[in-house]
């Protein structure tokens, strides 16, 4: 049922999962507010440390490659007008769900039933998905769409790879440093060892190093398994759980359980999934040291959001494919023209979402 | 905007004359857009105290009203319980 | 950033994103009116070696050899897209064997008749499959979703070989020197048309026109609603024949001359070409871009391009190369792969990576 390479791995995608869950949960780390606070009031708390994170997995990963890591750990999907669509589809979810693939886990683990009902509409979503997949989305959808071969930069340009992100990060530094905007006084102040004190650590984190945190992450997991996702082991966990209701025999006779979630037809418990796991585990942890977890009892007004962001969510994640993380972070961290279309069509359906939902007080942008 | 400490004393002392919001269940993004809208409804120089559950809200609430808001607060309670305190312009 | 930068970002990001948006959308139109190939890999069963060579059909780079656990001898083998199925005939043997077509494990065997041919043919929707039996004079027909004997309807002697046509099946009698029009409805024979040699295979047009290659003397026929319109000598036996999906020609194989005919409707051979050694059957790929010529004596398959009845490649098989189908055998992530229900999934990579 497992299937892991060695206890090496496995004990790195436990550590390198709870890393993740602790540096989610801290940091406040979700996209969907990333997007949505940037468009609505202009806030990039949260978009730097995404922009940092995306740069520094850009780096590590392009290090790890030359350094031997096999070019078969980059996903690189083909793509076409369906990444754009799924994009949007998910935009949408994510800001009526209230959050993103990642958001939504940490704050499973902070103890919100909302979220925990996010999770499972997706799931949800992803059956109905697979049902509707041989008569509706494969032939209509995928076929004629998904029509572009996949290409990231990163992984062609092989030993030139880390030219690009190192050209990035000196441009910026440059940028910043003329417009006098390069704050990096206060964020040293913060990792200073005489600073950190228990209420620090129990406090928010600076996002910007939470960021660089999930980018080194982010690399290790490369190194281990490949390309980071949420939705995916999400997916997989679906289709077990699924198959143990409904029969094995009644998902290997659909093609998308068979053949894509399970490529191959093999439906067992692969490291992915044991991360998904871990993420969860580690943001309650965090959550549950620094005295956020609280079982919050979701308002009953607010159960649609939940249930059709969610399926909404699931749907888009499945259309794209993928979600945020695999496209926004991954993606554009692998440099990948899948994940930019994907994050394009991801960043119209925020927009428009949050149009919608703030439409009596307005946005700034 | 500026953030003002807060602690268990100040809380009793502004609590007796704010105007309170309670969004406790509220999850993303509507601990955000109630306030927003409900600060604008609210006269100059009044104190908001905004009762929530939500992580985040601590963060996003006092960015979203940042333009109608002088000074911002945030008590914990240490589990789970957040107020965050607006001092309108 | 002030309200005029604002408004100027809003309008960058417009375009830039209507850009983006235009591109797909005419990419996606362009690819459509220009590239309707579909990928398939070539198998090519190779009869005394026991393997299958799978052959991708763009680049003709030799992918793999898969084994296949049978006995050594003649046998024909046919890919269902409907039900994901491989049937091989094994010449002489009664039984047809159903394969998994990926790992070509015999799967399940089913007794037909004595004596089988081992050259059959699936009718236009994949359901039906027709083969015949040699001793038992007999056509049958078999039922693909459930692999049960419909009927089997009596033909003449030494039946050889099936082809469509509209409504009906002609199956050559080598022996009775006739091709008999079975009416697939009624499962009966409507009438036998006689030949002065004897017919061997068969293709059409799926229609109502018909190719027969026979011997003694080697002849090849041109039959058109039931008769026989034209007549060609040849200077040796005939064996492999495929129309080209233009209908526009004929190609044959000469075995005893390694050579390949192609001849065009009016009955002249426009072009001879040297093949491998024993060119037995020509298979035509989907697309209707190449010819597959199997050499069974080469131990190689010679790929004909059909806009131009070239050789464009001569590839090294297992021993005995027989015929070859077309369809996606390997399951790996780069490939198109096909599914259960004949859909295409582009799978490259599509997999739950997000």
């Amino acid at each position: 049922m497992f299937e892991y390479n060695n206890i090496f791995s496995l004990v790195a995608t436990l550590l390198i999962g709870l890393g993740f869950g602790i540096l989610l949960q801290k940091g406040r780390f979700c996209f969907t507010s990333a997007l949505r606070d940037f468009i609505a009031f202009k806030d990039t708390r949260v978009l730097n440390g995404v922009i940092i994170g995306i740069v520094t997995m850009m780096l590590g990963t392009s290090l790890a490659y030359i350094f031997g890591v096999s070019s078969s750990n980059f996903w690189v999907s083909n793509y076409g007008l369906s990444n754009i669509i799924g994009g949007f589809v998910f935009g949408i979810g994510m800001v009526y769900g209230g959050g993103c693939a990642s958001g939504t886990l940490y704050r499973a683990g902070e103890g919100y039933i909302h979220y925990w009902l996010v999770l499972i509409s997706a799931c949800v979503g992803y059956i109905l998905f697979a049902a509707l997949f041989p008569g509706f989305f494969l032939p209509y959808f995928f076929v004629p769409l998904q029509i572009f071969d996949g290409y990231s930069l990163i992984a062609s340009l092989e030993l030139l790879a880390p030219v690009v992100p190192i050209v990035l990060i000196a441009t910026s530094i440059i940028y910043l440093r003329s417009k006098n905007k390069l704050i990096i006084n206060q964020t040293i102040q913060s990792i200073k060892i005489s600073n950190i004190s228990s209420e620090s650590l129990k406090a928010e984190w600076d996002t910007k190093l939470v960021g660089l945190g999930m980018g080194i992450l982010a690399t290790l997991w490369f190194v281990v398994w490949g390309t980071l996702s949420v939705t995916g082991p999400q997916a997989k966990w679906t289709g077990l759980i699924y198959s143990e209701i409904v029969g094995l025999e009644t998902l290997q006779q659909n093609v998308y359980w068979n053949n894509v979630v399970f490529p191959d037809g093999i439906f067992s418990i692969s490291l992915d999934m044991i991360l998904f796991v871990s993420l969860i585990l580690g943001a309650f942890i965090s959550a549950y040291l620094s005295g956020d977890f609280k079982i919050r009892v979701i308002k009953r007004s607010r159960i649609p959001n939940a249930v059709i962001g969610g399926l909404v969510m699931g749907f888009g994640s499945r259309m794209a494919p993928g979600c945020n993380i695999s496209n926004t972070f991954s993606g554009l961290a692998f440099l990948s023209v899948a994940g930019f279309i994907t994050s394009l069509g991801l960043l119209l359906g925020v927009y428009v979402a949050t149009h919608w939902m703030f439409r009596k007080s307005g946005c700034a942008i | 905007m500026e953030e003002r400490k807060v602690n268990d004393e100040d809380m009793k002392e502004i609590e007796q004359s704010a105007v309170i919001i309670d969004m406790e269940g509220e999850v993303c993004p509507y601990p955000q857009i109630i306030a927003r809208e409900e600060i604008k409804k609210i006269d100059s120089g009044k104190i908001v105290v905004i009762q929530t559950d939500h992580v985040m809200a601590t963060k996003a609430v006092p960015q979203s009203v940042s333009n109608d808001v002088s000074e911002y607060g945030i008590w914990k309670s240490g589990s789970g319980q957040y107020k965050i305190i607006l001092w309108k312009k | 950033m002030s309200e005029q930068n604002n408004q100027r970002f809003l309008l960058v990001s417009v375009i830039i994103t209507a850009l983006i948006i235009g591109f797909l959308i005419g990419g996606t139109f362009v690819y459509h009116t220009n590239n309707e190939l579909e990928q398939y890999q070539a198998v090519v069963f190779n009869t005394i070696s026991k393997t299958a060579t799978v052959i991708d059909n763009i680049e003709f780079n030799t992918l793999t050899n898969i084994e296949i656990d049978i006995e050594a001898g003649q046998y024909g083998a046919y890919f269902n897209e409907n039900n994901n199925k491989l049937y091989l005939i094994h010449d002489g043997q009664s039984e047809l064997l159903i394969l998994n077509p990926q790992s070509l494990d015999i799967e399940s065997r089913v007794r037909v008749g004595p004596n089988l041919q081992h050259a059959g043919i699936f009718d236009k929707t994949g359901e039906i499959f027709f083969l015949v039996s040699r001793d038992s004079n007999s056509l049958v027909m078999i039922n693909t979703t459930t692999d049960r004997i419909i009927s089997r309807i009596e033909v003449q002697e030494q039946p050889h070989h099936v082809a469509l046509l509209k409504d009906s099946v002609a199956v050559t009698n080598t022996e009775s020197q006739s091709i008999s029009i079975v009416d697939i409805i009624r499962m009966d024979v409507k009438n036998n048309i006689k030949i002065d040699a004897n017919p061997v295979m068969i293709t059409s047009d799926g229609e109502s026109k018909m190719f027969v290659g026979a011997v003694k003397p080697s002849k090849i026929f041109f039959i058109d609603n039931n008769e026989v319109k034209i007549s060609i000598r040849l200077e040796s036996d005939p064996h492999g024949i495929a129309l080209t999906l233009d209908k526009k020609n004929l190609i044959v194989t000469l075995p005893d001359e390694d050579k390949v005919l192609v001849i065009d409707m009016k009955g002249t051979i426009i072009k001879e070409l040297k093949t491998g050694s024993f060119p037995h059957n020509i298979d035509i790929d989907p697309n209707g871009k190449y010819g597959y010529i199997s050499n069974s004596n080469g131990a190689s398959v010679s790929i004909m391009d059909l806009t131009n009845f070239e050789i464009v490649a001569t590839i090294e098989t297992g021993n005995g190369s027989h015929n070859v189908q077309f369809y996606n055998i390997m399951n790996s992530n780069t490939q198109i792969n096909t599914a259960k229900d004949g859909g295409k999934i582009i799978s490259a990579n599509f997999n739950c990576g997000g």
